[in-house]
C-alpha cells in the first residue's frame, strides 16, 4: 500500500518533466538557410458543419530565431457576435526543446477595434504574440475559431512571409456534401487527397520542406511567390439575407438587397437637395454640387464592411448624425443623387494595398470599401463618398486601377476603375535659380502633382501651416539654409485629372560650392535620391508596381558667363520597363539641366532584372553628377 | 456617511458661495462664433479653442471642466473628438452648433458617443465623439466629475483663445500646484489663474519632452480628509517615500524566492569584492528582457515572478536589482524619476504623477554608481539617455535628498583613415574607428536593430553609392564597459572629380553631414544634445605619382562664445601625402533658444567646411 501511493505520487511529476518537444538541431539545415522562422509543423482543421456554423482549429509550433521571426508569428482576428475566438494555448520550449512555461495568458489580449474618429464597433481585436523573447526558442499553440454566420472562410498561407521556411503544413477541409466549397489558389508544390465519408467530404492539402525564399527590395508581393488557397462559401447567410457566391452577379444581388429600403430622405433633406441643384441644369454639375454638399456636411467614421456588417446606416440616418462609414456615405451619396433624378450604383472595393487582388474568376467576399459608380450618358465617374477633400470623381491610389463589383438592381457586375497612365501619374518641377556676386541664390519653384500623386500631395499639403509647408518642402527638395519668401498652392483643372500645384520663392545661402572663379553645381539638386543600388542578388522576377513619371527642369543664371571644365555627355536610356535621359545646355551664363524619369507598371521576367538594375545604378551616378564651371570674365 | 453629509452642508454655509462670474456658460454658444471663419492671431489654425474653463468647487469637491471649440478647416474636424481623465463616475453633456440659413441649429451628445475604458487604478477616459460636426461648427462639452485632475492645460496643439482654472480652496482636499511653460498666463489671483490668446504648441526638434513646455498646471493631491476616507499622498517627499514603502506594488513587492536567492549565492560565491558583486548582479539583471513600459509600480505583488519569467517593467526590473544588492547588504538606494519623454520633475514640490520610473544608487569605495538595468548597451557607471532627466529623488528614509541625472561622460567618437588614391579617382585604404561612452552606447544599440553583421553592411553601403567594405571587424560589441572598435578596408569612387589635367577630392568620404538640423529661422525651446559630442578623425591620403596639391582649403577654427561647440578642421600637404585633421566639438549639453541663431549658422559652417575639396593636378 505504501509503495503504490508513492507511485502515484511520482507519476505526475515523471510527465511533467518529460514535456519537451523536438530540439532545434533537428531542423535540416536546407530550412535553417535565410529563416528567420520554421513552421515545424502547422495543421489547420477547419470544419465546416452547416452554412451557419463552422470552426476552424489551428495548431502550430514554430520555431523563432529573431525578432523578425517573432513579428511573423504575430497575428490578429477580429471577433464580434457572430465570430469567436479563443488562443487554447500557447507554450513555449527552449532550443533543446525543453518546456520552459506556458505564456497563454500574456500572449492574448483582447480590445475594442478603435478607429480614427475614436467611435466603437461592436466587435473586438485579439492581438496574439508569444510574448517570449530569449530567441532562438519554439512556440507550439492553438487557436479556436468559432463561426455562426459564414460570407467568408479563412484562407489558407502555409507560408506566411519571405524568410520562412516550413517542414510540414496541412489544411484539412471537411464539409458536408450538400454545401459547395469553391477553392481557388496556386497550389503547386502543395499534395491533395480527398476522403469521402457518409458525413461528407474532407479534403487535405499539404506541403513539406519548403525552403525559406529570401526577400529583397524589389521582391514580388508574397500571393504571387507562396502557395495559397483561397475558400469562398457558394450559398450563404448573413444580416437575414440569403446570399449566393456562384457568380458575381448573384454576390451583387444579396448585396442590393442588403441596400434596399435605405435611401429615403426626410422632407427637409429632400428640400436641401432641391435648392442645391435648382440652378444646375447638367446632371455632372447637379451631381458634383450635391458630393460638394455632402463633403461639406459629412465626415468619415471608419467602421470597415466586415467589421461593422454588411448593411449600411440608411441615408436619413446618416444625414442626421453627419457621420458615418464608408457604406453609410456612399449610400448617403446615392440617395441625394436620386433625389435629384440622377441615377448611381453602390460599389464595393479591395481599398489599399495594391498587391492584393480580387480574382475575377473566382467570385468571393474580399472586399472591405465602398464607393459610388455614376454612369453618366458619355462617361463613367467614381466618387469617394469618405473624402472631405477630393475633387470631383477623383480616385487615388487607395482605388484607382482595380476590380470594382457594381451593385446594380440585375445584380454585380465586376469591372475595373480607371487607371493613370504614366504620363498622368506624374511630379513635374521647374526651378529658376540665379546666382549673384556672393554666390548665394534666388530659387522659384513649381512642383505640379498629377494622377495618383495629386491625391498624396494635396491631402499631405492642405493640412500644413505655413511653417509646416516650409518644413516639408525642405525635406521633399532636400534644400539646406534657405530662406523662404513665400509658397503657395493651387489645383488646376479640377475635374478628371486634377494637378496640384505647389509654386515658391526661397534664397538660399550655399546653392553651390564657390572656389575662387571656379563653381562646382550639382544640376540635379532637389531631384536627386543618393541611395546606393544593390548588386549581386540573386536573379529573380521583380515588379514595378506603378506607371509613373516625372520631369524635372533646372535653369541656373550666373552673376558672370562661364565655361564648363566637365560638361557630361546628354544621356538616352530606354528599356521595356522605363526611360531615363537627361541634358545639359550651357550657354554663356545659363546652365539648364532637363532630366526625365518614367517607369512601366508590370511583373519582368528574372533575365531582366540585371538590365534593371543597371538602369537604375545609371541613374543614380547621373544624379550624383557634380559639374566645374570657371567664370570667363 | 450622515456626518459626511452633514459637514458638506455646513461647508457650504461658512463658505460664501464664490462671487467671479464665469467666462463661459454651457450650451450659449454666441452668433459671432459660428460666423468666425478664420481664426486672425493664427490664420493657420485647423481649429481652436475659444474657451476652456474649470472650476473647482470646495463645496461639493467636483471639478468642472467646460470647453468649447470652433472648427475651422477639413482637418480640423479631429477637433470633434476629446478625451477626459476622470474618476469612476463623471456627468458628461455635450452640444454642436450649426449655423443653417442663418439659424442656430444644435444636436446633443448622445450616450452612444461616449465611450469608457479604464486606464488605471480607478482612473477611466472618456472618449468623447461629437455629432454633426462640420467645418464652421462650434462644440461645446462639460465634464464634471470628483476632486482635481492631474494637469489643467492652458495650452493645446491648437490654440486657446482663453483659458480660465478657479481653484477654490477648501479644508478637505488640499493639492498643490506645479506651473510649467514657455507662456506668460494673463492674470493670475490666488485661485483664479487666466490666460489669452495661447498660441498653438509645436514640436521641435531636439527638444527634451513637449511636457516641459507646453503651458499647463500639474496637480498633485496632498491629502484629503473626509470622514472615514484619509489618504496621504504628495505631501512632501518624505510622505511620498513613505507611500511606496507601503505600497503593495512597490515596498511590500521586494521579497525574494528561492531562485533569487540561488542567483544571490552563486553571486556572492563568485565575487571577491563588492564591487565585483555590484557589477555581476547589475549584469544578470540586465539580461531580462524589458517590455518597454516606463512604471512606478511592479506588474505583481511579488519579485520572485518576476526574476523566473526575465521579463519586466522598468520597475520591476530595477527593483529586482535594487533587492539583490540589499539581499548582499550592499546598502543601496532606490531613486525615483522621470523619464527624459515622460518631462522634468518639478525641483520645488514632489509629485508622484510624474514619477514614471525607478533606479539604484549604491556608493562602493567612495565611488556612487547610478544603475539602470533596463537597458542591454550600458556600462554600469553611466545612465542610459532616457535616465538623463535633471534630477531624481532618493526614496530613503535615513536620507532623502536630490541626485543628479547628468551624464557622465560623452558621446566621443574617433576615426582614423589612411587613404591611397589612384589616378583614376578610386580611394582605397583603411579605416578604424573607436566608439566610446554613449557614442558606444548608440553603436550597439544601432547595430542591435540589424539582423545580422550583413544587414548592417548593406545599410552601410545603401547610404554610401560607391562604396565598398571588406574585411570588417568589430570588436567590444557585447562588452558594455569598453570601447567600441571597428576596423574595415574600403573603397569608393565618387569622391572625386576628373577635369583632365586636374582632379577635385572630396576628403570627407562616409562622414559628410548633408543636412543641417536646424532649418527654421526661430525657436521656442531649447536644443537638447542630451550629452557632450566629440568627433575627431585623421585622415591620410596618398595622392599618385606624377601629383600634386594645387589648392587645398583654408584652415578653419571656429567656436561659438563661450566654446559653447568648436570646429577644426586643417589641410596640409607634405610631399605627395595629404593629411587632413577635423575636430568637431558640442560642449554643451543644452543651448538655450538664444543660442539657437548661432548654433543654426554654426552647423551651415560645418556643412560647408565637409564639402570643400582639395583640387589636384598633374605635375608638369
Amino acid at each position: 500500500m505504501r509503495y503504490f501511493l508513492l507511485i502515484i505520487a511520482f507519476l505526475p511529476f515523471g510527465s511533467i518533466a518529460q514535456k519537451t518537444i523536438l530540439p532545434l538541431i533537428t531542423i535540416d539545415s536546407a530550412l535553417m538557410h535565410n529563416a528567420n522562422i520554421v513552421v515545424r509543423s502547422s495543421n489547420t482543421d477547419f470544419e465546416i458543419n452547416s452554412a451557419r456554423k463552422a470552426t476552424f482549429v489551428v495548431n502550430n509550433t514554430i520555431a523563432i530565431f529573431n525578432k523578425k521571426g517573432y513579428n511573423d508569428v504575430k497575428f490578429s482576428v477580429v471577433s464580434d457576435k457572430f465570430k469567436s475566438f479563443k488562443l487554447n494555448f500557447m507554450d513555449i520550449y527552449d532550443a533543446q526543446g525543453n518546456f520552459v512555461c506556458s505564456t497563454t495568458d500574456e500572449a492574448h489580449s483582447k480590445h475594442p477595434v478603435i478607429t480614427a474618429g475614436d467611435v466603437f464597433i461592436d466587435g473586438d481585436v485579439n492581438n496574439v504574440e508569444p510574448a517570449y523573447h530569449k530567441f532562438p526558442y519554439t512556440v507550439s499553440y492553438r487557436y479556436t475559431i468559432t463561426m455562426h454566420q459564414v460570407v467568408e472562410y479563412p484562407d489558407w498561407f502555409p507560408v506566411i512571409d519571405y524568410n520562412v521556411s516550413v517542414e510540414k503544413a496541412k489544411l484539412s477541409l471537411s464539409h458536408p456534401d450538400d454545401l459547395v466549397v469553391r477553392i481557388n489558389g496556386s497550389i503547386d508544390s502543395v499534395k491533395y487527397s480527398e476522403n469521402h465519408l457518409a458525413s461528407g467530404t474532407i479534403k487535405t492539402w499539404e506541403i513539406n520542406n519548403y525552403q525559406a525564399v529570401n526577400k529583397l527590395p524589389v521582391a514580388l508581393p508574397q500571393t504571387q511567390v507562396f502557395p495559397f488557397l483561397e475558400l469562398s462559401p457558394t450559398k450563404f447567410k448573413a444580416s437575414g439575407f440569403e446570399g449566393d457566391l456562384s457568380s458575381w452577379n448573384s454576390f451583387g444581388l444579396w448585396v442590393n438587397d442588403l441596400n434596399k429600403d435605405l435611401q429615403s430622405l426626410s422632407e427637409d433633406t429632400r428640400l436641401i437637395v432641391k435648392r442645391t441643384t435648382e440652378n444646375f441644369s447638367e446632371p455632372r454639375e447637379k451631381a458634383k454640387a450635391l458630393y460638394e454638399l455632402l463633403q461639406e456636411n459629412t465626415r468619415y467614421v471608419s467602421v470597415q464592411i466586415g467589421i461593422g456588417g454588411w448593411q449600411p446606416a440608411s441615408a436619413e440616418d446618416t444625414w442626421e448624425t453627419g457621420w458615418g462609414d464608408c457604406k453609410a456615405l456612399t449610400n448617403l451619396m446615392r440617395a441625394l443623387l436620386a433625389e435629384a433624378g440622377i441615377n448611381s450604383h453602390y460599389c464595393i472595393i479591395r481599398a489599399g494595398d495594391p498587391d492584393f487582388r480580387v480574382d475575377p474568376l473566382f467570385p468571393a467576399n474580399n472586399f472591405n470599401h465602398a464607393i459610388l459608380c455614376i454612369p453618366f450618358e458619355n462617361d463613367t465617374s467614381w466618387l469617394e463618398c469618405t473624402s472631405q477633400t477630393s475633387p470631383f470623381g477623383y480616385l487615388g491610389s487607395f482605388t484607382s486601377d482595380r476590380n470594382v463589383l457594381i451593385v446594380t438592381d440585375r445584380g454585380g457586375v465586376l469591372t475595373k476603375t480607371p487607371a493613370f497612365s504614366a504620363d498622368q501619374n506624374s511630379i513635374k518641377f521647374s526651378a529658376n535659380i540665379v546666382i549673384d556676386h556672393s554666390n548665394s541664390g534666388t530659387v522659384s519653384m513649381e512642383l505640379s502633382a498629377s494622377g495618383d500623386k495629386f491625391g498624396s500631395f494635396s491631402v499631405g499639403f492642405n493640412n500644413l501651416d505655413e511653417q509646416e509647408r516650409q518644413e516639408a518642402l525642405i525635406d521633399i527638395l532636400q534644400l539646406s539654409g534657405v530662406d523662404f519668401q513665400s509658397i503657395s498652392t493651387s489645383v488646376l483643372n479640377e475635374n478628371m485629372n486634377p494637378v496640384f500645384i505647389i509654386s515658391g520663392d526661397f534664397y538660399m545661402n550655399n546653392p553651390l560650392i564657390s572656389l575662387g572663379n571656379r563653381l562646382i553645381v550639382s544640376p540635379s539638386m532637389f531631384c536627386a535620391r543618393n541611395t546606393a543600388v544593390l548588386k549581386d542578388i540573386p536573379l529573380q522576377k521583380f515588379m514595378i508596381s506603378e506607371d509613373y513619371s516625372t520631369v524635372n527642369e533646372l535653369t541656373f543664371t550666373f552673376s558672370d558667363n562661364v565655361k564648363g571644365l566637365n560638361i557630361p555627355e546628354n544621356m538616352h536610356l530606354e528599356y521595356e520597363f522605363g526611360l531615363f535621359s537627361v541634358t545639359y545646355e550651357l550657354t554663356e551664363n545659363l546652365l539648364k539641366y532637363t532630366r526625365t524619369y518614367k517607369q512601366n507598371k508590370g511583373i519582368y521576367p528574372e533575365e531582366k532584372l540585371n538590365d534593371y538594375l543597371t538602369f537604375k545604378e545609371e541613374i543614380r551616378k547621373s544624379d550624383a553628377i557634380k559639374i566645374a564651371l570657371q567664370k570667363t570674365e | 456617511m450622515k456626518q459626511l453629509l452633514l459637514t458638506l452642508i455646513i461647508t457650504g454655509l461658512l463658505f460664501p458661495v464664490f462671487s467671479q462670474k464665469a467666462p463661459i456658460k454651457f450650451g450659449k454658444v454666441e452668433k459671432k462664433d459660428l460666423l468666425m471663419d478664420v481664426y486672425e492671431p493664427d490664420t493657420s489654425a485647423p481649429a481652436v479653442v475659444l474657451c476652456e474653463y474649470g472650476f473647482f468647487d470646495g463645496n461639493d469637491l467636483d471639478f468642472n471642466h467646460i470647453i468649447r471649440v470652433k472648427i475651422l478647416k477639413n482637418n480640423g474636424l479631429q477637433y470633434a473628438d476629446w478625451k477626459f481623465v476622470t474618476g469612476n463616475k463623471a456627468m458628461i453633456k455635450g452640444k454642436t452648433f450649426n449655423l443653417v440659413n442663418g439659424d442656430i441649429e444644435v444636436e446633443k451628445l448622445s450616450k452612444s458617443d461616449i465611450h469608457r475604458t479604464r486606464f488605471h487604478d480607478a482612473y477611466y477616459v472618456q472618449s468623447i465623439a461629437m455629432p454633426a460636426v462640420k467645418v464652421g461648427s462650434v462644440i461645446d462639452i462639460q465634464v464634471t466629475y470628483p476632486l482635481i485632475p492631474s494637469e489643467w492645460y492652458f495650452q493645446r496643439d491648437i490654440p486657446v483663445a482663453h483659458s480660465e482654472l478657479i481653484l477654490t480652496s477648501n479644508q478637505y482636499i488640499a493639492f498643490r500646484k506645479n506651473f510649467f511653460g514657455l507662456e506668460y498666463l494673463t492674470s493670475s489671483t490666488d485661485d483664479r489663474y487666466i490666460a489669452k490668446n495661447m498660441p498653438a504648441f509645436k514640436d521641435e526638434p531636439y527638444m527634451s519632452s513637449k511636457e516641459n513646455y507646453i503651458t499647463k498646471f500639474e496637480f498633485d493631491i496632498l491629502d484629503i480628509k473626509i470622514e472615514n476616507y484619509y489618504k496621504a499622498y504628495t505631501k512632501s517627499w518624505e510622505h511620498l517615500s513613505e507611500f511606496l514603502e507601503k505600497h503593495d506594488y512597490f515596498g511590500l513587492a521586494l521579497n525574494s524566492n528561492y531562485n533569487i536567492l540561488q542567483k544571490i549565492k552563486e553571486i556572492e560565491d563568485n565575487s571577491s569584492s563588492e564591487k565585483e558583486k555590484i557589477i555581476a548582479a547589475y549584469r544578470e539583471v540586465q539580461k531580462m528582457h524589458f517590455n518597454d513600459w516606463h512604471y512606478l509600480f511592479t506588474t505583481e505583488r511579488s519579485l520572485g515572478p518576476v526574476f523566473d519569467n526575465k521579463e519586466g517593467n522598468s520597475s520591476d526590473i530595477n527593483l529586482l536589482l535594487y533587492l539583490m544588492l540589499d539581499r548582499m547588504e550592499l546598502n543601496p538606494d532606490i531613486v525615483v524619476l522621470s523619464t527624459r519623454s515622460n518631462g522634468m520633475l518639478s525641483p520645488v514640490f514632489p509629485s508622484l504623477e510624474r514619477l514614471n520610473h525607478c533606479i539604484v544608487k549604491i556608493d562602493v569605495d567612495d565611488e556612487t554608481f547610478l544603475l539602470d538595468a533596463t537597458d542591454h548597451y550600458t556600462p554600469y557607471y553611466l545612465l542610459p539617455k532616457k535616465d538623463l532627466n535633471g534630477k531624481g529623488r532618493l526614496i530613503n528614509r535615513k536620507s532623502s535628498g536630490w541626485v543628479d541625472l547628468f551624464p557622465q561622460k560623452k558621446h566621443t567618437t574617433k576615426k582614423l583613415l589612411r587613404l591611397e588614391l589612384s589616378e583614376d579617382g578610386v580611394i582605397k585604404g583603411t579605416k578604424s574607428c573607436v566608439y566610446e561612452d554613449y557614442s558606444a552606447i548608440e553603436f550597439r544599440s544601432n547595430f542591435a536593430g540589424f539582423e545580422n553583421r550583413d544587414a548592417f553592411i548593406q545599410s552601410l553601403l545603401k547610404s554610401n553609392p560607391g562604396l565598398s567594405i571588406s574585411d570588417l571587424k568589430i570588436e567590444n560589441l557585447s562588452e558594455n564597459e569598453l570601447p567600441v572598435k571597428l576596423n574595415c578596408e574600403l573603397e569608393i569612387t565618387e569622391k572625386t572629380m576628373d577635369l583632365g589635367s586636374e582632379m577635385y577630392l572630396f576628403p570627407f568620404l562616409c562622414e559628410q553631414i548633408t543636412e543641417n538640423p536646424f532649418e527654421t529661422p526661430y525657436r521656442k525651446t531649447p536644443v537638447d544634445f542630451i550629452y557632450q559630442i566629440e568627433d575627431g578623425m585623421t585622415v591620410s591620403i596618398q595622392i599618385p605619382e606624377g601629383w600634386e596639391v594645387a589648392e587645398a582649403p583654408q584652415p578653419v577654427n571656429m567656436s561659438l562664445p563661450g566654446n559653447a561647440a568648436s570646429v577644426l578642421c586643417q589641410v596640409a600637404a607634405f610631399g605627395n601625402t595629404i593629411n587632413m585633421t577635423y575636430r568637431f566639438m558640442m560642449n554643451q549639453t543644452l543651448y538655450t533658444k538664444d543660442q539657437y541663431p548661432d548654433l543654426k549658422a554654426f552647423y551651415e559652417q560645418v556643412l560647408k567646411i565637409q564639402e570643400q575639396p582639395i583640387l589636384l593636378k598633374k605635375a608638369e
